[in-house]
This record gives C-alpha cells, structure tokens and sequence, in this order.
C-alpha cells in the first residue's frame, strides 16, 4: 500500500505544529511552511502550502542522483535516501521542485524528510500529520499518480468595509528569506562548477580541432575533473557518479567527458562526437535540475561555446559566426530582460564579457574562453535568483483556484515564514 | 516506549490532552490525546515546543541572589534563609499586609492554593483582584444570562452561522479551526468581526471590521434591524427574556445608518448581518477577548448578548454564546468572575486592594501598611500589565522581592532573589478549562532538573523557617496524590481515572442552557439589569458608550495574541524565534504611506507613558488608523507593549482596558 501525504489548503492556518513536530521526531525539521500573500491584499486569497518530501511517484531527486542513493520503500513507497552513497553533489536538491533534500555541510551529503518511516513500519503516522490540529495534514494511500496531493479552496473574504486605496505605497515584492537548499548558492560557492563547465568546451574544442596535444587535453582534463570534485561534499565518493547513467545527466556527463579524454589520444572524430555528447549532457544537467526544456538556450551553454570556440579554433568562420552570434543575441536579450525586471545587469562585467568574448576574440580565442567564463559565472548568479522564494513551483505543484478568483493572474509568491 | 497522559496547563482555550513519550527519564515526544473531544486532532507548536523547553539552557536550575554584579547562584539555605528573614521583619515592622502575594496565570492547577493558604498562616497579606484577560466579558454574560457556560467546543459543527467575533481562533485557539471547519463542510457559513484581516478570516464569507471598540454600536445596529424587520423570536423573548421592551425602545435610534457612522461598517453590512442570523440558524456568537479590553467593554458585551437572546439562539445545538466554559470549576468556592472581584466583607487578613489592570498606580498607592514586599509566581506582571513603566516604577519602590519562574524574565530580572520553578512535567496536578468541559491531570512524568522545587515545596521549607505549618502537601508525589485525590472525592472522580485520560466534569453539559434556566435574579435572560447598574454605576440597559477618548493619539495601539506565544511565554525559545525573530509594529498601507513610512523603516511609537522604537512592516490585514504590536514581547527584546497602555480598569468586572490607547508613530531618527 503506497501511502501519500494529502495537504487541505482550505484548512492550513499556517500554524507550524507540522514544522515542529518534525523537528522533534528528526532533529531538524524538514517541513517548511510556506505562505502566499502574506500581506493580506485584498481580492486576493492567503494560503499556506506545509512542503517536505512528497515522496513522488517519479521523483526528481531519484532520477537526477547520479550515484543511485535515493531508493523506494516498496511497502509505503517512502523515498529513502541510502546517505552511504551521497556524495554531497546536491544535483538532487536542485532538481526537486519542492526543495525536500537538504545538503548537511557538516556531513557533506545529502538528507530529508523519510515519511517517518519507523512509524509508518509500527503502525504510526508521521510526526507532523499526528499533530495538525486543523486535519490539513492527513496521511492518505496513493490512489492516482501526482506528485503532490493538494485539495481545498480558498477565497479571499469579503471586506466590509471594502478597501480603497487613495494612494498605494509600493509593497516589497518578496520578504527576504532563502530557499533552505540556494542559501549560499552562487559563483562564488560553486566556483569549481563555474570553472569546469567553462573549461569543459575549452578542451572538447582544441581536441576536435586538433590544436593540443591529446596528452594535454588528457592532463587537462583530469584536473578539470578533480577541480570539479572539490564541489562534492564527499569527495571519496566521487567514483559513484558514475552509477545512475540510466537516468541521470550527471552521470551521462562525467561518463562522457571521461570517454571523451579516453578517446582523445586514439581517434580525434570519436573525441569530438564524445566530446560535443559531454557539452550537451552538461547542459542537460542544469536544464533538467530547472525544468528549462533543451530548446531555451542560455548564453553561456556549454555546447554553444564549444561550437563556437571550435570555429574560431578551426577557422571555420561560418560556424563561429553562426554560434558567437547566438551567443551576443542570447545574452544582450537577458541583460535587456533583467534591466525592464529590475534585477542587476552589471553593465561593466558586461561589457568586459562582449568586448573578451566578441570584439577580441576572433584576434586571440582564449579571450573567448575568458567571455565564456564570465558568462559561466553570471550564469550561476542567475540560476540562484531562479531558486530565490518567489520562485513559482514547479509544474506539477497544483495551485488551489477560488471560486471566483483564479490564482493563475497574478504570480504566485510563496514566502517561507 | 511508554506512553503518559498529561495535559497543557498554560492559560489557553485548549488546555490539551496530551500523550507523552518519556524515554531515560527525558520527554521525547508529545502527541494528541484523542479521547479530548476538542483537542483530540493535534497539538499546537508551543506545546510540541515543551521538548526545547523543559531542557532549555535558559531554564532557572537554581536560586539567584542579585548582588552588585548581577545575579549569583545561591543555595536554597541562603535562598530561604534570606527571604524568611526579610518577611520576619517587615512583618514585625509593618505587619503582613505590607507584602504583595502577586500570582499571574502562567500555570493552571489546584496546588496553585497552596500559594493563598501559606500567606494566610503566615498572617495574610495584600493581594490583587480582577483579571488582565476576560472580566468584562465573564461579567457581561453572568450579569445577562446568570452564568458562563456554553455549548461543547465540538458542537459548533452543528451550527449553520458562526459569528467570530473579536476573536482568531486560528492563532489563539487553533482546534477550534477544526470545529469551523466541520461546520463549513456541512455547508454552514462563517462570518469575522474584527479590526483585523486575521488568519481565522481567510475562511469566511464575510469580514466585518468596525473601528476598534465600538462593536457595541455594531451589536445594537444588527439589534435594531433584527427587531424592526420582526426578525426576533417572540415567544423566547416572551418567555425567557427579560428587558426587551425597554431594549427595543434604546435600540430603535441605533440604527445602521448611525452605526455606519461610529463603527465605519457599511449600513448595508449590518443589514447583512442581521439578514444571515434570520437565514442560517442556528447560529453560535463566538466571542473573543479582543472587543472586550475596553473602557465600554462591558456594555459593548452586553450588546452583543442581546443577538442571541432575542433571536433564541441558545440552548439548543449548534446555537448559543461561546464566550467562556467554567463548567470545570467544581472544586467548590464561587465561580469567576464573582471570585475575582474584591470581597463584600473584607476578612482582614488578606487585603484585596490592588487593581490587576492598575497594579502599577495601586501598588504605589497603598497606604497602612504601603507595600515593602513582592512575591510573585505564575506571573511576568512588568511587561504584561498596563502601563509597565508605573510597574516597574512600583516594583522598583519595594524594599524586597521574591519572584518564583522558570526564566529570568523582566519580572526575575527585577528580584532580589529568583527561585526556580518546575515545568508542567515536574509534578502532579489536576486543572480545569475555560473552553472544554474536561478535567485533567496534569502529571508529573519527569523529574525537576537541577535544584528545582515546585512551589509547594518552596511554601514547606519556607514556612519552616518562619514557624509555621500550614496544610500544604508535600513533600513526596504520594501526599500531592493524596491531597489531589480528597479534592476529587466528593466529585467521584479518582486519580485513576483521569491516569487514562480527560474526564468531563460533573454535570457538565454538551448543550449549555438546554433547560432554558438562566441563574440571573429574574431567571431569564437579562437585557435589562439592575444588578448591571448597582454593581457597575452604569445603564441598566447596554446602551452604547463611546470607548475612552481622553488623550491624543492618531493611531490605536492594538495588541493581540501571536499562535508563537502565551502571553509572555514561549517567545525566548528558538522554536519560535525562528517564525518570529524580531518584533515589528504593522501599520495599514495608508497609514505608511501618509507618515512617508517604508517597509523596515525604524519607527518611534510613542504616547505620554512610553516609547517603542521597532521596525515597520506594512500589512493590508490591518485596518486604517491602528498599529499593531504583538503581545508578549519583553522589555530585553524591546517591544514590551505594555510600555504604552493605560493602567485603566474595563467598566465591568474589573478587566484591564489594554486596547483603549493611543499613540503616534513616525520615523525614528538613527
């Protein structure tokens, strides 16, 4: 009998017994409350939505974990987490839309909710069903496939007196809070990513065209990856990445840069497929930890500057013309989409970024690779703001409509409180 | 593991029936009770906090002695030692009624007696009379329907209109959401008065949010259209009711276009209101404590009764006024709020002098003997009652203070000496509810850590030194047990009993006045009463009176419950620190924006009495004209709100007049 977690958004208060009961039964709570208009305007409903793991059907955290750690109890269907075979990469929480596992920084691996499972096994709930006082929490058998189990509805009530506002002053547009698993997320945290996905074109490029030796695209190589590892939280463990290649990017990834370098020295088409293969499940890996489907390309994707340093490097103009116009054309349209947001557009790493990467790059293509990796850097930056609250969830999240008002006109911010 | 079933004794409309789980002598994990028909679903976050609490490292372990360098821990020896040589002397000097026996609310239980039985063998003493929290509203319900009892919590499931009114269950009593909700799947309705967009408002149909303080225009507005639409029920007036003549006639002015004006609520939302009363019986009025910290809190009470009593909504299920169940106090002696007032004859021990809601100005009002002397227990009364700077001031005047917690809170922090106190694990008790018609026991499951004594043991040893035997139990669990079990004899009920769980009360009713008795002089419910009159100088009727008006302000200072705290507790762990690190002041969008105020902006809030310095954040859920601090804060986190209120008794039964005070607010200058 597969159980679920059923949450009643009509009955929320918002109360955080669920929050706190689960960090006595765990030590650490892996419930997080989160809450939607806070600030009560009117016309509009306030919600709570009470989120650990939902222990989905197919779950993100298990197919993107690169290492097999993330298990389903056959008699409950909890996923369990077999932390002996984290290696503290987080891949799986930045897959998961609802933020369920928490990288330790003391342990260097990865954790969350388990459903209580030694209650489930004597015959229990879980610590923070056994305690809502609303009944919002319930604990029901899965009987459809969804990822999350959300029912009830909530309108706004009726203001009497209405609301009128004769001047209105600008509210803030989100509560400063962090997402638990982005809260030190950023280039400067996650610099050894940063500096292997902008060497990784570097290399596949000089081996398609031909411009290293194979014995240094080795070498270099290999250090590119154990720069890479210095990210995981267990480094030991860095050989499990390898194991989930069915399902994960990140096992694709490392298995194909690791045949690419193999190829190198043997057959340079075979390198250059293998390579290429690697850029794109690199990509991939990033893109299926956002949800961002393959075709919205970003600036700084490995594959395009693989391609366009392969251009330069081999002299095939067409080709560096095609890809390093992508490029300009991709991240002008974000600097222009993140000025008419109002987020910061750092206008001098800009410029520095176009004149490296654009204007001297054709005379000198390491200064591509430097625009690249400024690229690559900002990248990071954004891919944090991406999983900042405000965040909307993730599509299968279903969002509570109102009879009359439906939630899908304004954007929904979710707040941690 | 075992399981044990105790219950939460904080002052709460809960008051849970709780399963715990001790393993090594340590509390592991607390759960529901589910035989507790009204709390039976969960517990709240403070009571699952009790596991940080109990072993927090803040906890009081040992008597404090203040010294010139701060407080130093002592042995009970030089504790009691010190505290009985103090009360000798100021005895001998003054005589025993120089010494304060203050006892706030901060645990329930029948040992709580053995505070009042030491001070009355050690001669007696001066002590307060009324209550911060509910008198007006006790008083207002004895006075019209003769006594304070209402349906069973679970009952509201069969009404077909709830009226919240004053009161957010969601965050002060949150099982009630539950009750509402059953209700609301039955397809029953809701509807919230209150100044407040609260939590327990996402849920209803209708918001009602009138001017803070003049729901009683309100009340006899929805009066009037109910009776000049013939919407009442004659003959439950006829029968049952008494006044409604002369009520009729006061209500005929009050009508919704005058409400409109006093309360800011739409004539047409009256009208409204009134209308789903005749549409949607039957109807329970579920009444806060909010509109009844007023100066005209009583009458404003009075009017509110008056709805369910001229459209018959009592006595039958799903119907009534769900203000307060005292169907739990059984143990003999008068029921509140009659037990709170100062005694008709005075028995010359115990002086019953000193205002709850003024304790600051009458503590230094007192004259033959003044006051030397300070015992407090159960109580943080410096930040908690109004106008903290006169009680501090008061306290500060004594020459001796003893204050028994298990915190160093703003009170502790003023002592000469601090004595700590058990948790609700430490030792046996039984206690009652104000809510649900069960009793409990609240059971001692672990031992005190350190060197802490309950407070029956702290009266023992002093009461030794003093001389003295007075009948408190002790010192073993088997005498507390004994003595637990002669109260409960004479109510056939046994220690056994209440061992597996709640035990409704004797004679207590799921329906409340089914009988149609009401205990009131005339026997029916009383619009009109004279003893309103004689006891309170007031309108024997519940005529509308303005709430108090006589100083300046632009803001109304409103100071409600948060769900991360009882009053003053609970707020110092991390548990709740962390869903309310910093207290903040919440001003309504307009009022922000006409102060050129900005979201975080340090603002200065402040009247005659006192000053708040706190951040802004600026919320819808507020109406225009009042400011928000939550109650609880401490002086040490900065928002004691009690820095501002007024020392001013409510006009009925004694209560404090938090809500009636004004203050103004602007940006702070760094």
């Amino acid at each position: 009998m597969k159980l679920a977690f059923h949450f009643d958004v009509g009955r929320c208060t918002g109360c955080h017994a669920c929050v706190v009961a689960c960090g006595n039964q765990n030590g650490e709570s892996w419930r997080e409350v989160w809450s939607f208009n806070e600030r009560r305007e009117p016309g509009l409903p306030a919600y709570h939505l009470s989120l650990a793991c939902n222990h989905c059907e197919d779950p993100a955290c298990r197919s993107s974990c690169p290492a097999s750690v993330y298990s389903e109890d056959p008699a409950t269907g909890a996923i369990l987490a077999r932390t002996e075979r984290c290696l503290g990469c987080r891949y799986c929480a930045w897959s998961c839309p609802y933020d369920a596992p928490r990288f330790q920084a003391a342990e260097g691996v990865v954790r969350k909710c388990d459903f209580c499972i030694g209650r489930l096994r004597a015959g229990r709930r879980p610590a923070c069903v056994a305690v809502c006082p609303t009944g919002a929490l319930e604990l029901v058998e899965r009987a459809f496939v969804a990822d999350i189990l959300i029912s009830g509805d909530r309108r706004p009530p009726a203001l009497s007196p209405p609301v009128e506002w004769a001047s209105r002053p600008a509210m803030p547009a989100s509560v400063p809070a962090s997402a638990p698993n982005v809260a030190n997320f950023g280039p400067r945290s996650e610099w050894p990513l940063v500096v292997f996905t902008a060497v990784a074109p570097v290399l596949v490029a000089l081996a398609s065209a031909a411009a290293l030796s194979p014995v240094a695209i080795l070498a270099l190589g290999v250090l590119a990856l154990s720069v890479a590892a210095a990210h995981l939280g267990r480094k030991s463990r860095a050989w499990r990445a390898i194991s989930n290649w069915r399902t994960s990017w990140l096992s694709r990834e490392v298995l194909l840069f690791a045949a690419f370098l193999a190829a190198a020295p043997v057959s340079r088409p075979t390198a250059a497929l293998l390579g290429f293969a690697a850029l794109f499940a690199i990509d991939r890996v990033y893109q299926s930890a956002l949800r961002i489907p393959p075709w919205r390309l970003h600036s700084a994707q490995a594959t395009l500057g693989g391609l366009y340093l392969l251009g330069l490097l081999s002299g095939n103009r067409p080709l560096a013309l095609a890809a390093g116009a992508v490029k300009l054309a991709l991240y002008l349209a974000r600097k222009i989409r993140f000025y008419k947001a109002a987020k910061p557009t750092r206008p001098w790493v800009s410029l520095l970024r176009v004149a490296l990467g654009f204007a001297l790059a054709p005379a000198a293509w390491p200064a591509a690779a430097l625009g690249d990796l400024i690229d690559r850097a900002e990248f990071y930056e954004d891919v944090a703001w991406a999983f900042l609250p405000g965040r909307p969830l993730g599509p299968s999240a279903v969002l509570p409509t109102s009879g009359s008002a439906k939630l899908e006109h304004v954007t929904p911010q979710l707040h941690r409180r | 593991m075992p399981w044990h079933v105790t219950a939460c004794p904080r002052n709460c409309y809960s008051t849970c029936s709780l399963l715990v789980e001790v393993e090594d002598g340590r509390v592991r994990s607390i759960e529901p009770h589910p035989a507790n028909r009204a709390t039976g679903r969960g517990v709240c976050l403070k009571g699952l906090s009790y596991i940080e609490r109990v072993y927090s490292p803040d906890r009081l372990t040992q008597p404090l002695a203040r010294t010139a360098a701060g407080f130093r821990p002592v042995s009970w020896d030089d504790a009691l030692g010190a505290i009985a040589a103090r009360l000798k002397d100021i005895r001998a000097r003054f005589g025993p009624q120089a010494v304060l026996y203050y006892s706030g609310s901060g645990t329930k239980g029948l040992l709580n007696a053995a505070g009042m039985i030491f001070w009355r063998a050690f001669g007696g003493c001066t002590t307060t009379y009324g209550d911060l929290c509910w008198p007006a509203g006790l008083e207002a319900t004895r006075l019209t329907l003769g006594d304070n009892k209402h349906n069973a919590p679970w009952d509201l499931a069969n009404a077909r209109l709830i009226i919240l009114w004053g009161k957010n269950a969601a965050e002060t009593n949150v099982h009630q959401m539950a009750h509402i909700g059953q209700a609301l799947a039955r397809g029953g309705r809701l509807i919230v008065i209150d100044p407040r967009r609260t939590e327990s408002a996402e849920r209803a149909e209708l918001l009602v949010r009138p001017r803070p303080g003049t729901d009683g225009a309100l009340a006899l507005a929805v009066a009037h259209a109910l009776v000049a639409e013939g919407w009442v029920d004659r003959p439950f007036i006829d029968a049952h009711v008494l006044g409604f003549a002369g009520f009729s006639e006061m209500v005929r002015p009050c009508t919704p276009a005058w409400a409109q004006e006093i309360t800011g609520v739409p004539a047409e939302t009256v009208l409204a209101l009134a209308a789903a009363i005749r549409d949607s019986p039957p109807v329970t009025f579920v009444a806060g404590f909010g509109m009844q910290r007023y100066t005209n809190s009583g009458q404003t009470m009075r009017a509110m009764l008056a709805l369910p009593a001229i459209t018959g909504q009592i006595g039958h299920p799903g119907a009534g006024w769900m203000y307060a169940n005292l169907q739990t106090q059984v143990f003999g002696g008068q029921r509140d709020p009659i037990a709170l007032f100062p005694p008709e004859k005075p028995d010359g021990v115990v002086r019953v002098s000193v205002s709850a809601a003024r304790l600051g100005p009458d503590m230094l009002a007192q004259k033959d003997p003044s006051l030397r002397f300070a015992w407090v227990e159960r109580g943080n009364p410096i930040p908690q009652n109004p106008e903290t700077p006169a009680v501090l001031r008061a306290f500060r005047e004594l020459e001796f203070r003893v204050v028994v917690d298990e915190f160093l809170t703003d009170t502790a922090r003023e002592a000469d000496i601090v004595l700590p106190s058990k948790s609700m694990f430490e030792q046996t008790d039984v206690i009652g509810a104000y809510w649900h018609p069960y009793l409990q026991l609240r059971r001692k499951l672990i031992d005190p850590p350190g060197e802490v004594k309950p407070e029956t043991e702290i009266y023992r040893l002093l009461a030794g030194r003093l001389g003295l035997d007075p009948q408190i139990p002790g010192p073993d669990d088997a005498a507390i047990e004994t003595w637990l079990s002669r109260k409960l004899a004479p109510l056939g009920i046994t220690l056994d009993q209440l061992r597996e769980g709640p035990v409704l009360a004797p004679g207590a009713e799921e329906v409340a006045f089914a009988d149609l008795r009401f205990p009131t002089p005339s026997g029916k419910i009383e619009l009109y009463s004279e003893e309103a009159a004689r006891r309170w100088h007031g309108d024997p009727l519940p005529r509308y009176v303005e709430p108090f008006s006589g100083e300046s302000g632009s803001l109304r200072l409103l100071t409600p419950n948060s769900k991360n705290r009882i009053h003053s507790q609970f707020g110092n762990l991390r548990t709740m620190r962390r869903f309310e690190p910093a207290p903040a002041a919440v001003l309504a969008p307009e009022d922000a924006a006409t102060r050129g105020l900005r979201e975080g902006d340090l603002m200065r809030i402040f009247n005659a009495r006192g000053e708040l310095r706190l951040p802004l954040r600026i919320d819808c859920a507020v109406s225009p004209g009042c400011i928000v601090v939550t109650n609880g804060w401490w002086l040490a986190d900065g928002a004691a709100v009690n820095l501002l209120s007024r020392a001013r008794e409510t006009d009925m039964g004694h209560g404090a007049a938090f809500h009636d005070c004004l203050v103004e607010a602007q940006k702070a200058r760094a």
